[in-house]
């Protein structure tokens, strides 16, 4: 049985920029990669197509995508090729959600809660070749182990379990929170030969027998989603390792460019040279689909003697301008946050005067539990809610003795 | 520590530089001008105590412009009293070596190792005070000056704190403050965040809106597409009964007409008028009947003809080969016939001419001379023996007459006496005539001479075989050898012609004339023969030819003239005959031929009209139960309802192009079962339906236009999740700015409290020292300093027993008592740096220049006194307050 597993479709999430071009070229490429999803499961002629939750971002499906959502599949199922949907915890299926809302194709099965939805796959003669169960979130935070509610699987025929779900074991899952969490030893022992597995926006393969996979967002939506995004091609065995393959569907890919080393770069223009050199180190390896559209983030740290200059916001604009110019990449960011006088902090934070005091006093805030700023924390608009007034300040603390050098130690040139 | 010895090869502008080896005391006095090294000199000194910097003797300031290396030697002693040797190179790379207690170190660039606790920026900064720093005090705000005294240790590679911590809480309140005066950006952007909140709302409502209009759209789209059916509809009904109906009408009249023509399967076969086939096809038969008998006529004389061609006449065709050869025989015969005569009449001309010839030559008549003897005569060999033969004879006679004359050689030997009398004589003239000179006896000498040898070349001409044989001598031998050869010659020839009765006398003296007499024989017994021959051969040809066309006459019956070319010409006419008939009789076999294939042709014609009219005649009686007389009336009323409906239908078609598609349109129309038969108020009304739904059709296209548009217009607008991309942005750019804000908040705090701290520790004890060293050189004026100890901003102030309130340190303070001030707190810093550490050597350039005479002079006695626990260099251009120090006790070092 051959399917094409994707999760994390995100359809309609907000991308973050202040440009509106940019923004419009996002949501169009998520939606042009749930079309050339689309068409990836016509042109290889599969026996289904899995989503594993999180298919759009929240309640909020503007009119447009949900127009071209149903479209889409309804273009997939009028070819007999059948959908199963299990909901996430972005796109919940109780009553009252949009999910449970919209109007889906005849051939779109939507597994909307705990109660599993079971698809036998058959072949256009009619015979049977595997079966798909799924579970869906009910609600947008779902806390119980969704994965044991699935049937015990009987029968000589592959069998596919779709669910959306942060296994705890599964790399980067730390960055999402632990919806419907549950334990890779549970579904390896479930009898399944096939996991569609989503939430986790990585790709990643878990296990390779029985086969347990996160096929990671169908498109990218900030920089630390970078890397190829698309679905995995899978056909499935009964008793066997699936035989996998990643295809690459997204039209935009993020790309986060940290250049370290920056004590060399003397002019801006040595900084644009050093920048350039970084990223076709990168593309060497990982030079992209065709028609790639790339969005960068330029991330410079460390010491260098343009610290100055690229604490200037007109600099930065200068400097990010031209590097989009020169990648030809859709968008450069930059992030300067972290670069500092090239000096040595070790020689300062000895000296008997005020800076050395400073330097000390910053250092042992930071690092010493229960020392403190003799600070109220109203007097602090960013703390948050869940905060308190010495973790926020250590957090703030980070990195501020080269930001106490270079605003007390004079110019250079200066210096004995 | 103190520095007791320093040696400097080159550094700068000093050169060979050595402060002696006497121990520098305590207060060293550097004297010298302007410009005479004082700066070079303390930065031998830092060099010494820290090393070198640069570490690049190419970028050093001080490497010496005519080359050589920088190169400083000392002696130190430290405060304990241990003694350091110090020595230090600028070569490629700084060198460094100390000696301590007798062991060796390589110190390479770092400085002393008693020197930890106050680094080289410190000790430049701090631990020299000249009269350029005491100047800046002029441009330097007071709160700067304390700033860098306490705050920064006298260090001025600082910004000074106050600044540091304004522009920081500028920084902050440029991004956020408390009051709402001025432009903050955190507000500026959460007013932006509540502008794109309300973009959501909008956003969303046209969400709404969209769907709403969507769903309109369908409707609209939906209703639309009904009433274009509904109208459709009507205006088929109405078309039907318009145009439809007319037609509908001439199409029914067909269909009865067909109906009446009945099935076409009937009217196979039947021409559309089938009267008039049948008495058409009646006429054809009789007249092809009447051709018949006509042809019967026609073939009697071609057929008499054929009879007429007998045997006789294809027997003499059968031979016509044989007669023709016969014929061309006899007429390539005919000139030999006439040739004949002429060769009998040569026969007899050459007979007469031979026979005298033979009658001279041969013994019997020329008839009875065998001609085949006479042929084979070699008559060229008879002629070569007949002239060998006279050859012979005339030798054997020319020799017989040479004998007779054989006497004659006798006289010959007297020819030779008589030449040599004569050619003596000769000699004997021709000598005496020229001894003589006579030219008479030299003529007739030689005359004789001539003679004698003329005689004498005849003699010897006789004496030569030849010579010999013509005088006959020794010729009798061969004169019977040439009568041999003459009698052989003539045997030969007697040999040659003995098969042939030649006369004997000729035989006996065979002549050449004889041998052409016998050539001429031979040719004419030779050309009677041939033509003898010829005639007998002509004649046999003539025997063969008659015997040949007789024996065809005979074969054929023909009878002949005994003359063969009577016989031939009689069978030349008998096969022109035959040949005559035998045409005729072909081309009346021809003609016979041609008149049966007509008669056949004309037979199946016949035949043909008879099936076709009685096949016709058969369906016309089934017509009408076998009468064919109904039968056809029958068919002729079928056949005009099936052209007439066939002539309607054409009609239609030419008037209207589309005639199958309305037909179509027609058979739908009944199909459906619709009303054909529309009145005038049916129509009437059907017609008002029809307008008014091409007007709710137009309304309702309109307002599709008008949706859709606003459909598009509301596509073109940022979505929910546009609005949100820029709400998050905004929201983290917020968090971003509130987290710049709080961060420099922060780190003014830190320096703030940084600050208290470093004053709290050392504030109180530099402000303590400072008060003391004031009091010293104010003379008691001031006793006490205080200030600074809260906060920064807080101000210096100066106590003193006579003053009834503290003064305020400030611009308005005299320039000497800040910089006595000022001193004091440098000297309070140097102390509280190295306290209960090495103390370091201090450097004053010039710092009393400013004072009056009695702060002077206690000032110099400070650091006479300072002197005794730390080294210092004081450094002056004023030789009396040199002399003035060394008196007591100071060390002058001059530059």
């Amino acid at each position: 049985m051959r399917i094409l597993h994707t999760a994390d479709v995100h359809l309609d999430a907000a991308f973050t920029s202040h440009s509106d071009e940019l923004r419009r070229k996002l949501r169009d490429a998520s939606r042009t990669a749930f079309t050339r999803l689309v068409d990836h499961a016509l042109s290889e002629q599969v026996d289904a197509l899995v989503i594993a939750g999180d298919l759009f971002d929240g309640d909020r499906l503007s009119f447009q995508t949900e127009r071209m959502l149903l479209g889409e599949l309804g273009r997939l199922t009028a070819t007999g090729i059948p959908v199963v949907y299990a909901t996430g915890n972005h796109d919940p299926g109780r009553t009252g959600r949009r999910a449970m809302d919209l109007q889906w194709p005849e051939g779109v099965h939507v597994a909307r809660d705990r109660e599993p939805v079971t698809l036998v796959v058959q072949t256009p003669a009619g015979d049977n070749i595997g079966h798909i169960a799924a579970i869906g979130h009910a609600g947008p935070r779902e806390s119980e182990d969704l994965s044991v509610l699935f049937p015990t699987p009987t029968g000589d025929l592959p069998r596919v379990a779709t669910l959306h779900t942060q296994v705890n074991d599964a790399g980067g899952w730390q960055e999402h929170d632990a919806y419907a969490p549950s334990q890779l030893g549970s579904l390896e022992a479930a009898g399944y030969d096939y996991w569609a597995l989503g939430h986790v926006h990585r790709r990643q393969e878990l296990r390779g027998t029985p086969s347990i996979h996160y096929p990671g967002n169908l498109q990218g939506r900030n920089p630390s989603e970078s890397g190829a995004k698309g679905a995995i091609l899978a056909d499935v065995k009964r008793g066997a390792a699936a035989t996998v393959s990643f295809v690459s569907l997204a039209p935009i890919r993020w790309e986060d460019l940290p250049v370290r080393s920056l004590r060399e770069a003397a002019t801006l223009d040595d900084l644009v040279h050093q920048v350039l050199n970084a990223w076709e180190s990168a593309r060497a390896d990982d030079g992209g689909d065709p028609g790639t559209e790339w969005i960068v983030r330029v991330d410079l740290r460390g010491a260098t003697p343009l610290w100055q200059e690229l604490r200037k916001e007109e600099n930065q604009e200068h400097l990010r301008s031209e590097l989009e110019t020169l990648l030809r990449v859709l968008h450069v960011s930059l992030r300067v946050g972290e670069v500092h006088r090239p000096v040595d902090i070790a020689e300062h934070i000895q000296r008997m005067d005020v800076l050395g005091e400073a330097l000390r006093l910053a250092r042992s805030i930071r690092e010493t539990p229960g020392k403190e700023l003799p600070m109220e924390p109203g007097e602090l608009i960013g703390i948050g809610s869940s905060d308190t007034l010495e973790e926020y300040v250590r957090d703030l603390l980070d990195g501020v003795e080269e930001e106490i050098l270079a605003r007390m130690l004079e110019a250079p040139g200066q210096d004995p | 520590m103190r520095i007791e010895r320093v040696r400097c090869a080159a550094f700068g502008s000093l050169s060979d530089f050595d402060t002696g080896s006497d121990a520098l005391p305590g207060l060293v006095v550097v004297v010298g001008p302007n410009e005479a090294g004082k700066s070079t000199f303390f930065e031998v000194l830092v060099s010494l105590l820290y090393g070198f910097r640069p570490t690049s003797r190419d970028t050093h300031p001080y490497a010496p412009r005519a080359g050589g290396e920088i190169d400083i030697d000392a002696c130190v002693t430290l405060d304990g009293g241990q003694a350091w040797h110090v020595h230090r190179r600028l070569l490629t790379a700084p060198q460094g070596h100390l000696e301590r207690n007798g062991d060796q170190a390589d110190l390479k660039n770092r400085p002393l190792p008693a020197l930890s606790h106050v680094d080289r920026r410190v000790f430049r900064h701090v631990y020299a005070l000249t009269l350029a720093e005491l100047t800046a005090l002029e441009t330097e705000t007071w709160n700067q000056i304390q700033d860098r005294l306490i705050g920064a240790m006298g260090a001025r590679d600082l910004v000074p704190l106050r600044k540091a911590v304004e522009s920081l809480e500028q920084e902050a309140g440029a991004l956020w403050r408390p009051t709402r005066h001025g432009n903050q950006r955190i507000r500026e952007v959460d007013a932006r965040v509540l502008e794109n909140l309300s973009r959501r709302q909008n956003a969303l409502e046209r969400d709404l809106e969209l769907r709403r209009l969507t769903q309109e759209a369908a409707t609209a789209a939906t209703d639309l597409k009904a009433a274009r059916e509904r109208r459709e509809h009507r205006r088929l009904a109405l078309e039907n009964a318009r145009r439809l109906q007319p037609i509908r009408l001439h199409v029914q009249r067909i269909e009865e007409l067909e109906k009446r023509a009945g099935p076409p399967e009937d009217l196979d076969g039947l021409p559309s008028a089938p009267g008039d086939r049948i008495a058409e096809a009646r006429g054809a038969c009789e007249e092809l009947e009447t051709r018949l008998a006509t042809l019967n006529q026609d073939r009697i004389p071609p057929q008499a003809l054929v009879d007429a061609y007998g045997e006789a006449q294809r027997g003499i065709v059968g031979v016509r080969d044989a007669v023709t050869r016969v014929v061309a025989a006899a007429a390539a015969m005919e000139p030999e016939w006439l040739r004949l005569g002429a060769l009998e009449q040569e026969i007899q001309d050459l007979e007469r001419r031979r026979q005298p010839l033979a009658r001279e030559l041969v013994t019997v008549p020329a008839s009875q001379l065998d001609a085949e003897t006479l042929l084979r005569l070699r008559t060229a060999e008879v002629r070569d023996r007949v002239r060998a033969f006279s050859r012979a004879r005339e030798e054997s006679e020319r020799l017989e007459v040479r004998i007779a004359a054989g006497e004659q050689g006798r006289a010959s030997s007297a020819m030779l006496a008589g030449g040599g009398v004569g050619l003596v004589g000769g000699l004997g003239l021709l000598a005496w005539g020229s001894f003589s000179g006579q030219g008479a006896l030299v003529v007739a000498g030689a005359a004789l001479l001539s003679a004698a040898l003329g005689v004498m070349g005849h003699w010897w001409w006789m004496r030569r075989p030849d010579g010999r044989a013509a005088r006959g001598e020794g010729e009798v031998g061969p004169s019977s050898d040439a009568r041999n050869r003459e009698r052989e010659a003539l045997d030969s020839i007697r040999t040659l012609l003995a098969d042939l009765p030649i006369h004997e006398e000729i035989l006996r003296d065979p002549t050449t004339d004889v041998a052409s007499a016998l050539v001429r024989l031979q040719e004419l017994t030779g050309d009677l023969t041939a033509r003898q021959t010829n005639i007998d051969d002509i004649r046999s040809r003539m025997t063969d030819l008659d015997v040949e066309a007789r024996g065809l006459g005979d074969r054929l019956g023909v009878v002949l003239p005994p003359d063969t070319a009577g016989a031939s010409q009689a069978l030349d006419r008998a096969l022109g005959q035959a040949n005559e008939a035998r045409r005729e009789a072909e081309a009346a076999e021809r003609e016979l031929e041609r008149l049966d294939r007509e008669s056949v042709r004309w037979k199946a014609d016949l035949e043909g009209n008879r099936e076709r009219l009685c096949a016709l005649e058969a369906v016309l009686r089934t017509l009408a139960d076998g009468d064919l007389t109904a039968g056809l009336k029958e068919a002729e009323t079928r056949i005009e309802a099936r052209n007439r409906a066939t002539q309607i239908m054409d009609e239609l078609r030419r008037a209207h192009p589309d005639f199958d598609d309305v037909l179509v349109r027609i058979r739908k129309a009944e199909e459906s079962g619709e009303d054909w038969t529309l009145d005038s108020d049916a129509l009437v009304e059907a017609a008002t339906e029809l307008e008014e739904l091409t007007e709710r059709i137009e309304e309702l296209g309109k307002r599709s236009v008008t949706l859709e548009h606003e459909v598009a217009q509301l596509e073109r607008q940022p979505t929910i999740d546009q609005v949100d991309g820029e709400g998050v942005a905004l929201q983290e750019e917020l968090a971003w700015l509130r987290r710049s804000r709080d961060r420099t908040v922060v780190l003014a705090r830190i320096l703030r409290e940084a600050d208290r701290l470093f004053r709290e520790e050392h504030q109180p004890d530099v402000i303590r020292r400072a008060g003391d060293y004031l009091e010293r050189i104010t003379g008691g004026r001031y006793d006490r300093l205080s200030g600074g100890e809260a906060d920064i901003g807080a101000e210096f102030m100066l106590h003193g027993p006579d003053l009834p309130d503290p003064v305020t340190v400030d611009e308005t303070t005299s320039t000497g008592t800040r910089e006595q001030v000022y001193l004091a707190l440098r000297l309070a810093i140097v102390d509280h740096l190295d306290r209960d550490q090495e103390r370091l050597p201090l450097l004053l350039d010039e710092v009393f220049v400013n004072w009056d005479e009695a702060r002077r002079t206690r000032g110099l006695d400070l650091v006479v006194e300072i002197a005794r626990t730390r080294q210092v260099f004081l450094c002056t251009c004023h030789e009396a307050w040199a002399a003035e120090l060394e008196t007591q006790g100071a060390r002058l070092v001059r530059l």
